[in-house]
């Protein structure tokens, strides 16, 4: 196998295992004879040191402190609303129907307005028809009697008469 | 790690907070040195590791078991550190904070064994700082969790030709830092 092909396994799968025992073998004989080969493998080694030599921290205690105090402060307010639901439901019903009073409040009064504006005016057009009913009535009775209410005072009707 | 017990994660699910806090003892650890390493601050990876329990306590119920649970955590820690880290390069340029190092050492450390880890750790951070997100995520996977391609490949989703190729371009670009005496 070519030392490219080699250098490329050993930046990946072989150094992290991800090869086969077959092809592990024939890597492990390469290196075994490529001094070339064998250093890249060494850099790459020592590279990797660096990361296992890290060390593994342990998170602090207050994180878990924290999270737990979330939580329960997120539960409180879960069901602070949930008993404050009801009675926003409540207060919802009781006082939420205000707009809807005060629109029916304005609508009774035009139609109190409107019923009282429409009797007034039915009364007076009545009352100026009785008027003229009498009239009607009074000439007729008149005509009757033979005695005429109005003064004519045309030619014509003094010649007739 | 091990993955979660499915059993207490039912009972995590059913709003148990003893079993959540086992939840959180299991991950804890991986997720705040995942948190730490992507943030490369000890301060946004506490931040981080609260998010992502917090993530892991709100969505717990719609975790149906298509992946594991270890999988699944480590997805939510890569994203939300990712994006934790981004939020603070916007803020923050060039910002670097190694106080993690020294801080949490074993109170029984030599001074001589102090000076060698947090110059270990500030070279670390430095290389990690080099590197893109996606190679710097796949690198940390790798080398610091020990975790398969194919495990990789699931967190990150992306196939598992990308994840060796990413490996394989941040270790050479850690080589090349190295190289030339950067670090």
């Amino acid at each position: 196998m070519e030392c490219r092909k080699i250098q490329e396994y050993l930046e990946t799968d072989y150094l992290d295992g991800e090869v086969g025992s077959a092809l592990k073998q024939q890597i492990k004989e390469h290196l075994a004879g490529c001094a070339k080969c064998r250093r890249q493998e060494e850099t790459l080694l020592s590279q990797r040191a660096l990361f296992h030599e890290a060390k593994i921290q342990q998170p602090p205690e207050r994180i878990w402190q924290n999270v737990r105090e979330t939580i329960v402060l997120e539960r409180l307010q879960q069901e602070n609303s949930l008993s404050r639901g009801i009675f926003q439901r409540l207060k919802e019903f009781i006082f939420a129907p205000r707009p809807v009073f005060a629109v029916a409040s304005v609508c009774a009064v035009v139609i109190f307005l409107m019923v009282v504006a429409g009797t007034l005016i039915n009364r007076s057009q009545s009352l100026s028809k009785a008027d003229v009913g009498e009239i009607i009535i009074g000439y007729s009775l008149s005509a009757d009697n033979g005695d005429f209410a109005y003064d004519l005072e045309t030619d014509i009707e003094e010649y007739f008469l | 790690m091990d993955d979660v017990n499915p059993d207490t994660l039912e009972r995590a699910c059913e709003g148990s907070i003893d079993a959540f806090e086992e939840v959180y003892k299991a991950t804890s650890s991986f997720v705040y040195n995942v948190a730490l390493r992507i943030t490369r601050n000890s301060v946004d990876a506490e931040e981080v590791t609260q998010d992502v329990f917090m993530k892991i306590y709100h969505s717990l119920k719609d975790f149906h078991y298509r992946c594991t649970f270890k999988t699944w955590a480590y997805r939510i820690t890569v994203n939300t550190a990712i994006n934790h880290y981004r939020k603070s390069v916007r803020h923050q340029k060039n910002r670097q904070d190694f106080d993690s190092a020294i801080k949490t050492l074993p109170g029984g450390s030599s001074t001589a064994e102090v000076a060698i880890q947090s110059d270990n750790e500030a070279r670390l951070n430095t290389l990690l700082g080099c590197l893109s997100l996606e190679h710097k995520t796949c690198i940390i996977l790798r080398e610091i969790e020990g975790l398969s391609y194919q495990e990789i490949a699931s967190i990150v989703k992306v196939p598992i030709n990308t994840v060796r190729s990413r490996l394989k371009r941040a270790r050479l670009a850690l080589l090349e830092i190295a190289g030339k005496g950067l670090v």
